[in-house]
C-alpha cells in the first residue's frame, strides 16, 4: 500500500478535520499556513479551494447541532462527549 | 482508564402520559402501567426534588447530565411543564422535546423559544394516508406545518419514522418528500417495538426485509447529499453498522480500555423517567427499575441489577458472542417484542446475510457484584467519554492526525483500512497504540455520517 497524497497534504487535512483553532488559522491566512507545508501544486489548489463560506456555516452550525451522537435529536456536545440521546422513544 | 473523564448521561423524562392521540403502534397505551402513570402524575415540587438529586449525582460521581429530551403523551399537556421548563433553563440544562404538532399554539412556540427548546421531534410513519392511518386523520398535515412554524420559530423541527412491515415502502419516498417539500431539519428512523398497541402489528418484518430497507435508506441518503440538499439523514439503528461493515466502511474495532465503544444506550448513556417517577432501562419495554424521588439516582442507575446486565456481555444470548457487541447489541425492546426477553436473540439482526464473515469473539465475563465506583468506572470508560477526556492529546497525536487525513483524503485508503485496522498500521509502520486506533475508527465512522465536527467534509466532497 503505497499513499498517492503527499505526508503533509494527508497531515493538514488531518489537522485541519480534528483542530477547529488549526482550521480557522487556516482559513484565516491560508497562504502563511500553507507556506510551512511540502505540498504538490495539485494538492494546494485542492487546499485553497476550500471554501471559507461553507466553513464559517459549519462553524455556526457546531453550537446548534454539535452532535456527535447518531440519532435525530442532534443533542449533546462536540468533540467527542456527547451523550447520545434516544430518539427511538418516539415510537 | 482515565477516571478524570466525565459521562454524559441523558435524561429522557415522560412528563405525562396524557395524550390527545391513540396511535395504532404506540408502546404506551394498553401497556398495564398507562392508568398508573395518568393517576400518579407528579407534581412540580417532586419534579424538582428529582432534579436535585440528579444535581448531587453529577457532583457526587462526577457525570455530566446536560441534556433533557422532554417527552409523553405530549408533554404540553401536563401543567406543570411550564415551571419544569423554567427551572432546567434555570439550571443551564438544554431542553428537547418529543410530542405532537396538535398542541404548538403560537403561546407554546413563543414560550419555547423564551426558554431555549433546542429541538422538536414529531412523527411521520409514512405518506399522508398511511401516516393517517396510524395516528389519525390531519396528522400528516399538521406535522408538516407544524415543521414550518417551529422554522419561523428558529427551533430546529425533525421528523422520527417507525418502519413496521406495513409502512417500509414509505420510508424512502416520505424522506425524498420531508427534503425537498418541507422544514424538516432532520430525518431518522428506527424499527417498531412490538409493545402496547404494536402488539396487534400482525405483519412482521423480517431480517431480510430490515436489510434491503436499510440499504436502500443509504442509498438515497446518498443521493440527497450529493444533490446539497441540508435535511440531516442519520443512521440511528446499530444495525447500519453492518451493512457499512461489508462495505469496508466500518469496522468494530475495540479495546480493553473500553466497556463498551457505542450501541444502545440502556444503561449507558440515558437514564428514562416516567410521569409517576417510576425509573425504566427503556421507556419500549417494560423494565422498571426504580422510583424517584423516593429512592436517589445513583442507587438505580448504578446499583440496579438489569442495568448491570445490559452492561454486560455475558447477559446477552447471541450479541454477547458477538465481535458488534461493545458497539451495537441490537436493541434490546425489538428482540423484547418478539420473545419477551430483551436478552434474547435478536431476529431482525442481518449479520448472516452479510458477504462479510462477522466473527463471533469471547468477551471477557464481569461480575454483577460491583461496587457503585466500579460500576460508575464501567460506565465512564465508554468510548466517547474517554475520548472527550483525551482529545486534546489525541489532537496534537502527529501519527493519529497523519492517519486521519489519509482515511478522510482518500476512500481506497479507508477502505483498506477498515477490512482491518491493526493490520493497516502494522504494513504503514505508524507508531500508534490501540486506544488510538479506536479513536480514529470512531472519529472517520462518526464523519462518514455526517455527525462529528468536520471542516473539511463541509468543504471537500471527499
Amino acid at each position: 500500500m503505497e499513499n498517492v497524497l503527499s505526508r503533509d497534504y494527508r497531515l493538514l487535512l488531518g489537522k485541519i478535520s480534528l483542530d477547529l483553532s488549526f482550521a480557522e488559522k487556516f482559513f484565516a491566512s491560508m497562504d502563511e499556513v500553507l507556506s510551512h507545508y511540502s505540498i504538490t501544486p495539485e494538492e494546494k489548489a485542492k487546499l485553497k479551494g476550500l471554501s471559507l463560506k461553507r466553513f464559517e456555516a459549519y462553524k455556526k452550525a457546531i453550537d446548534l447541532r454539535s452532535c456527535d451522537c447518531d440519532s435525530c435529536c442532534n443533542g449533546g456536545e462536540g468533540k467527542g462527549s456527547c451523550s447520545e440521546c434516544f430518539a427511538s422513544c418516539c415510537q | 482508564m482515565n477516571r478524570d473523564a466525565k459521562a454524559s448521561l441523558s435524561v429522557q423524562w415522560h412528563i405525562t402520559s396524557r395524550c390527545m392521540k391513540r396511535c395504532r403502534h404506540c408502546y404506551m397505551f394498553e401497556s398495564e402501567r398507562y392508568r398508573t402513570e395518568i393517576d400518579n402524575e407528579l407534581d412540580f415540587k417532586k419534579m424538582v426534588e428529582i432534579l436535585n438529586d440528579i444535581e448531587d449525582f453529577e457532583n457526587k460521581w462526577g457525570f455530566r447530565v446536560k441534556d433533557f429530551f422532554i417527552t409523553g403523551g405530549d408533554p404540553v399537556l401536563n401543567q406543570d411543564y411550564k415551571k419544569l421548563f423554567e427551572e432546567l433553563k434555570r439550571r443551564n440544562k438544554r431542553i428537547y422535546v418529543m410530542g405532537n404538532p396538535e398542541t404548538l399554539t403560537p403561546e407554546v412556540l413563543e414560550f419555547f423559544k423564551e426558554v431555549g427548546v433546542i429541538q422538536m421531534q414529531m412523527s411521520l410513519d409514512g405518506l399522508k394516508e398511511t401516516h393517517d392511518f396510524y395516528r389519525g386523520k390531519g396528522s400528516f398535515d399538521l406535522t408538516v406545518k407544524a415543521l414550518e412554524i417551529l422554522d419561523e420559530y428558529g427551533i430546529t423541527g425533525t421528523i422520527m419514522f417507525t418502519l413496521t412491515a406495513e409502512n417500509k415502502d414509505e420510508l424512502v419516498p416520505l424522506m425524498n418528500y420531508l427534503a425537498y417539500n418541507t422544514k424538516a431539519k432532520g430525518f431518522a428512523f428506527d424499527l417498531v417495538c412490538g409493545v402496547g398497541n404494536a402488539r396487534d402489528i400482525s405483519d412482521r418484518l423480517s431480517k431480510e426485509d430490515v436489510k434491503k430497507y436499510f440499504e436502500l435508506y443509504l442509498a438515497e441518503k446518498k443521493k440527497l447529499r450529493a444533490a446539497g440538499n441540508p435535511m440531516r439523514v442519520s443512521e440511528k439503528s446499530k444495525f447500519f453498522q453492518l451493512i457499512h461493515y461489508e462495505n469496508d466502511n466500518f469496522y468494530p474495532y475495540d479495546t480493553d480500555d473500553f466497556a463498551v465503544t457505542g450501541g444502545c444506550y440502556v444503561g449507558f448513556t440515558c437514564y428514562t423517567i416516567l410521569a409517576d417517577g417510576s425509573v425504566a432501562a427503556c421507556r419500549r419495554f417494560p423494565t422498571i427499575i426504580g422510583k424517584m424521588p423516593e429512592q436517589k439516582m445513583e442507587d438505580i442507575f448504578l446499583a440496579n441489577d438489569l442495568l448491570k446486565k445490559f452492561r454486560r456481555a455475558e447477559s446477552f444470548e447471541t450479541c454477547g458472542k458477538c465481535r458488534f457487541f461493545k458497539s451495537c447489541r441490537g436493541c434490546p425492546a425489538v428482540t423484547y417484542g418478539y420473545s419477551e426477553d430483551p436478552f434474547s436473540d435478536n431476529p431482525l439482526c442481518f449479520k448472516d446475510l452479510l458477504n462479510r464473515k462477522v466473527e463471533e469473539k469471547d468477551w471477557p465475563v464481569v461480575s454483577l457484584n460491583t461496587t457503585k465506583q466500579e460500576e460508575a468506572d464501567i460506565v465512564r470508560s465508554m468510548l466517547h467519554n474517554q475520548y472527550g477526556a483525551d482529545y486534546n492529546d489525541f489532537i496534537e497525536n502527529e501519527e493519529v492526525l497523519l492517519l486521519i487525513g489519509t482515511l478522510l483524503g482518500d476512500k481506497n485508503e479507508r477502505k483498506n483500512f477498515f477490512s482491518n485496522p491493526d493490520e493497516y498500521v502494522r504494513i504503514m509502520s505508524m507508531n500508534i497504540g490501540a486506544k488510538e486506533v479506536a479513536y480514529v475508527c470512531y472519529y472517520v465512522e462518526c464523519v462518514m455520517q455526517n455527525r462529528i465536527p468536520n471542516p473539511i467534509k463541509y468543504s471537500l466532497d471527499l
